[in-house]
């Protein structure tokens, strides 16, 4: 882990302490909204990666979580270094903190990608959901199905 | 040269642009592609015109059928017949009178291809077009094969994955079925075994893997167990008996995940075919039999004799590369050379043993007196007479197995027959007492045509025609219901 993202991470810890501080420096705030759920029931699992070898072997960078009974489920993920990231999601509709499958192994809880990037047998690739943040703020939607 | 001809140099010499793939299809292509052809829009209700005979007064009731009716658009078409766009007819006979109507299943894959303007979704013999989106099985569901009755809600039945519920009032799509939460996506064949109290036996398939469906009448879940077979070999049908589940597993293996899914598939003739006969209380039961290897699609209702031998029959070909294989160049308008399937009989003895007795009768789209599955019977009910030359089917056939007599209808060369099921007569339980009742396409007349047999005394012909104001592309399968 480099120092600037260990920075990234502390400061993140931090943020609700010191927002001062953060303002400061050069870092992306990314706002994400999960629009047109189903169910407004459980949580919103999320994942942010910042490259395609972590997005490959599941390794975030960020995970978060929303509340999917708020009228708009909403997350602000704060102070990422500026940088290609991409979002994968999945609303824990039972609670039990997993992603559901069926015993073939195909998911029934309702999951996305941002930049609505669409699975094709499979996830679809890093680049295909990879998005810019900015110093400021940053927001993406994403669709969960 | 004749008009055929011009069209198709044409179309070879870039003018192809100016035509849709619609027109071009439709200009060039031999008379049975009537049976293949695109239709653009649902079909509202409306009044078949009775064309010969005239409807028994006691029947009554609604033909539901199910198959693909949308196949070509313009930024690209569909690899085989069986990853059309399914469309659900229905047809009213009620007081001698016929109506019909026909919607679209709205499913993921149709608004996907629409939007697209281009087949994109891949499935059984089509690959993936760019921006297909495929998170999950259903999102290739072209909910095109079958449709069985649910408690109130009509089904939509594909292979690969959930049953579509629709209203079966107006047709409209309600959305795919989740039988439990927990089973959400899982795939249920479009061969469900219906047993004569209602309740339903079926399987869903990946790979080596199998669930085995159980399900009361209204269609909730009784259970759902996933088991282990001894291959992945294609699997369109299995059957059953009252007490046993029988699982053919052909030699036609799955090797690999990908899609479309004729893509993973290699005969295997040296394996043989198996036959895997489940107890239903209890699936750790099992017995394996073998038989030389062939080639399916469907399978009759099964019986157990009292000496524990089980029969049924089946429609087989000798490999994959005559029925499976038409099913992509029919498309075209071409057709391979290949020997139409035969009906077979099975048997399954009490000591092991396995015989399989092919017939010289062609035959398919199988189909008995519903209130006798899974017991002993004595008829079947199929199509028969494919002619050289030309796809499909233009007979259709009763086979007495206890006189080991046929009774045949032919349509004639100008008629393409499609699957006959069986209507019993009020207020009798005897064995196919009461009617058949079914769909061809007219040539000639260029319309869909209903037709219902006195199911004793087939070769007589149709008891009544009617016929529709459009033609209909020939559709797979389909269930009766009684009103």
């Amino acid at each position: 882990m480099t120092l600037v993202r260990t920075l990234a991470l502390a400061l993140a810890t931090a943020s609700v302490l010191a927002p001062a501080a953060r303002a400061q420096e050069a870092f992306g705030d990314l706002t994400l909204t999960f629009p047109d759920l189903k169910a407004k029931q459980g949580q919103i699992m999320i994942a942010v990666f910042d490259s395609p070898q972590g997005w490959a072997s599941g390794k975030p960078v960020r995970f978060a979580n929303a509340s999917a009974a708020a009228d708009l489920a909403t997350v602000k993920i704060v102070a990422l270094p500026p940088g290609s990231y991409a979002v994968r999601a999945f609303q824990d509709v039972d609670g039990d903190g997993k992603m559901a499958t069926n015993p073939f192994g195909m998911p029934t809880e309702p999951y996305g990608f941002s930049r609505d990037a669409q699975p094709n047998m499979g996830p679809p690739a890093f680049d295909a959901a990879a998005f810019e943040v900015k110093a400021g703020a940053n927001a993406q939607f994403l669709r969960l199905n | 040269m004749n008009r055929r001809d011009i069209l198709r140099g044409a179309a070879m010499t870039g003018a192809a642009a100016v035509l849709t793939p619609e027109t071009l299809w439709a200009a060039a292509a031999s008379d049975w592609t009537l049976g293949l052809a695109d239709v653009e829009a649902d079909i509202a209700p409306t009044s078949l015109a009775l064309v010969h005979g005239r409807a028994p007064t006691d029947l009554k009731g609604t033909l539901f059928r199910n198959g693909p009716a949308k196949f070509r658009r313009p930024g690209g078409s569909v690899g085989h017949w069986f990853d059309g766009d399914g469309m659900v007819r229905k047809f009213q006979v009620a007081d001698g009178e016929a109506r019909m109507s026909a919607r679209f299943v709205d499913t993921v894959k149709r608004r996907q291809d629409a939007a697209a303007n281009a087949v994109i979704t891949p499935g059984y013999g089509t690959a993936a077009g760019p921006g297909a989106r495929v998170g999950s099985a259903d999102d290739a569901n072209a909910a095109n094969t079958s449709v069985m009755m649910a408690g109130g809600e009509l089904w939509a039945l594909w292979e690969g994955g959930s049953p579509t519920a629709m209203d079966p009032v107006s047709l409209e799509t309600r959305g795919f079925k989740t039988i439990s939460p927990d089973m959400k996506g899982m795939p249920f064949l479009a061969h469900p075994r219906v047993q004569p109290d209602g309740s339903v036996w079926n399987l869903g398939l990946a790979g080596k893997r199998a669930v085995v469906w159980n399900l009361s009448p209204d269609g909730g879940l009784r259970k759902a167990e996933v088991i282990t077979l001894p291959r992945a070999g294609y699997m369109h049908d299995f059957t059953a008996t009252e007490r046993s589940l029988i699982i053919i597993l052909q030699p036609w293996v799955q090797e690999g995940m990908r899609m479309p899914i004729a893509s993973t598939m290699v005969w295997r003739p040296e394996l043989g075919a198996q036959v895997l006969v489940l107890d239903k209380n209890d699936l750790s039961k099992r017995r394996l039999f073998e038989l030389p290897p062939f080639f399916f699609f469907h399978l009759g209702d099964a019986w157990e004799e009292a000496d524990g031998t089980i029969r049924f029959d089946a429609c087989i070909d000798k490999d994959p590369f005559g029925t499976a294989a038409n099913g992509g160049a029919i498309l075209r308008g071409e057709r391979l050379r290949a020997a139409p399937p035969r009906r077979a009989l099975i048997t399954l003895r009490g000591d092991g043993r396995a015989e399989l007795a092919t017939d010289t009768v062609s035959a398919e789209f199988p189909r008995s007196d519903p209130r006798f599955a899974g017991l002993a019977r004595r008829y079947s009910v199929h199509l028969t007479n494919e002619r050289s030359g030309r796809p499909l089917f233009q007979s259709v056939a009763v086979r007495d197995w206890k006189k080991d007599k046929d009774q045949i209808f032919d349509f004639g060369a100008r008629h393409l027959v499609e699957e006959m099921v069986f209507a019993p007569r009020l207020g009798s339980s005897a064995e196919l007492d009461g009617w058949l009742v079914g769909t061809t396409i007219n040539l000639d007349a260029r319309a869909t045509e209903l037709h219902v047999f006195d199911a004793q005394h087939v070769d007589r012909g149709p008891l009544a025609t009617w016929r529709a104001p459009v033609a209909l592309p020939v559709t797979f399968h389909g269930v009766f219901v009684g009103a």
